[in-house]
């Protein structure tokens, strides 16, 4: 296809703009930074924790029992190059929301009767963390980013949680700032719950109440199909939630 | 690393086991880009460096869950993006700067006189403000297609838009721009 002249006028002034320097050579400057251990990504952090921990614990006599020793060690370590930091506790993505115990992928596939399903291709990858609840739920849990911005006060930008069983939507138990659209998931309807942290009462299939509180500060969506019940938390809205349904494929 | 230049692929695999200087190499590639992307929104020299720096480390962060078969370009570039918008949002009491055309020759053909090359450059200037003036879902398929030279569908995946909706828009800010380059000309 021919440019138009206003095109080819576009093309040159692309030259003319007065754009910062491009010899301006960052990458000196963002490899500091993210030699920082805050910088490293969430599972080289969490290897560098722990060896942080390791080497506590090794210590750990020695520092209680003589401070003199202990600022001696301190010293050694620091010549060595090694940094000594004392943790309270390991962070673990996903591990205040209640969600059971941490399991790998492949053990959350073998240890559930139904074909689990996890969002393929897209920029999402495959989940940071995955839990096995006490009732067999699975959830997997993504890490915030930059282009999927994690939940209020959390570190986790999106939940998923699959579980066989039916629900029944039933009452809804919303506060005024909360609101909840019939939307349509899979062919399915669906339920889309936004805005302030709410809670939620379901039936299930016995017509008894089932409350349901969102586990992040975020938006809910909650379908079944096939007798699954899938329930998607996240901080982006109804479309990048959907965006995420429309990717689910069946792990392996 | 070896002496041999690694290519982007390798470079996208060794920042994802967290070699951080071949993250670096992959910051140098790039960067020039990046500050173009940071400039059209923050519209100044110095912030745009900080954004693409900041934008550069939190890429850095979510490589890992990058899928390396995919385009790195549109990629960073939309992070350095949002970088870039969230600095703007966070100053509401910021002034909003124009888009400069520069003191240097406009572009490399040879200007044919001083007159003529400061006629060109006023028409450039004009041409450049009448983007900047063009509702901002216009202004940006613009300002990626022609300005930074992006391909459609890496214009789409870098603002985050079907392919479809970016030629669709392309060829309407088109059609508006020409209208007020028409509208204005002397």
């Amino acid at each position: 296809m021919t440019a138009t002249p206003l095109e080819r006028a576009l093309t040159t002034l692309a030259a003319a703009v007065d754009w910062p320097d491009p010899t301006n050579d960052l990458a000196p400057r963002v490899v500091a930074r993210i030699t920082a251990p805050e910088h490293l990504p969430f599972r080289r952090r969490w290897h560098a924790v722990r060896y942080a921990a390791a080497v506590a614990a090794v210590f750990a006599g020695v520092l209680v029992l003589s401070p003199p020793v202990r600022d001696a060690v301190a010293d050694m370590l620091e010549a060595a190059g090694v940094r000594l930091n004392l943790i309270e506790a390991v962070p673990q993505l996903g591990g205040d929301l209640d969600l059971g115990a941490r399991v790998t992928l492949d053990e959350a596939v073998g240890s559930v009767r139904f074909a689990l399903r996890a969002p393929e291709g897209g920029e999402l990858g495959p989940a940071d963390v995955v839990y096995r609840s006490d009732v067999g739920v699975i959830a997997m849990v993504w890490e915030g980013s930059p282009l999927l911005p994690a939940a209020r006060g959390s570190d986790v930008a999106l939940l998923l949680m699959q579980s066989p069983g039916s629900l029944t939507w039933g009452q809804k138990g919303v506060g005024p700032d909360s609101a909840v659209r019939v939307v349509t998931v899979e062919g399915v309807d669906g339920l889309w719950l936004e805005g302030a942290p709410h809670t939620f009462t379901l039936l299930d299939e016995r017509g008894e109440p089932v409350e349901e509180t969102a586990r992040l500060a975020a938006n809910v969506l909650l379908w079944e199909v096939d007798g699954i019940n899938y329930r998607l938390e996240t901080a982006g809205d109804l479309d990048s939630a959907l965006g995420v349904v429309n990717r689910l494929e069946q792990v392996r | 690393m070896d002496g041999r230049p690694l290519d982007e692929r390798e470079l996208i695999v060794r920042s994802k086991d967290g070699d951080t200087a071949a993250f670096g190499e992959l910051v140098r590639m790039h960067q020039p880009l990046a500050l173009r992307v940071a400039y059209l929104v923050v519209r100044d020299h110095t912030e745009a460096a900080d954004v693409t720096q900041d934008a550069f480390i939190k890429a850095y962060r979510s490589i890992r869950r990058f899928r390396a078969d995919a385009p790195l370009r549109p990629w960073l570039m939309r992070i350095v993006r949002n970088e870039a918008l969230n600095r703007v949002r966070a100053d509401r009491r910021r002034r909003r700067l124009e888009l400069r055309v520069s003191g240097d020759p406009a572009s490399g053909e040879a200007a044919p006189s001083p007159e003529a090359d400061a006629m060109a450059r006023d028409e450039q200037r004009r041409l450049l403000r009448h983007i900047d003036e063009l509702p901002p879902r216009y202004r940006d398929v613009i300002a990626y297609r022609y300005l930074l030279g992006m391909s459609e569908r890496e214009t789409a995946r870098a603002l985050g838009l079907p392919p479809g909706t970016v030629k669709s828009r392309s060829a309407r800010a088109l059609d508006r721009l020409r209208a007020v380059v028409v509208e204005d000309s002397p």
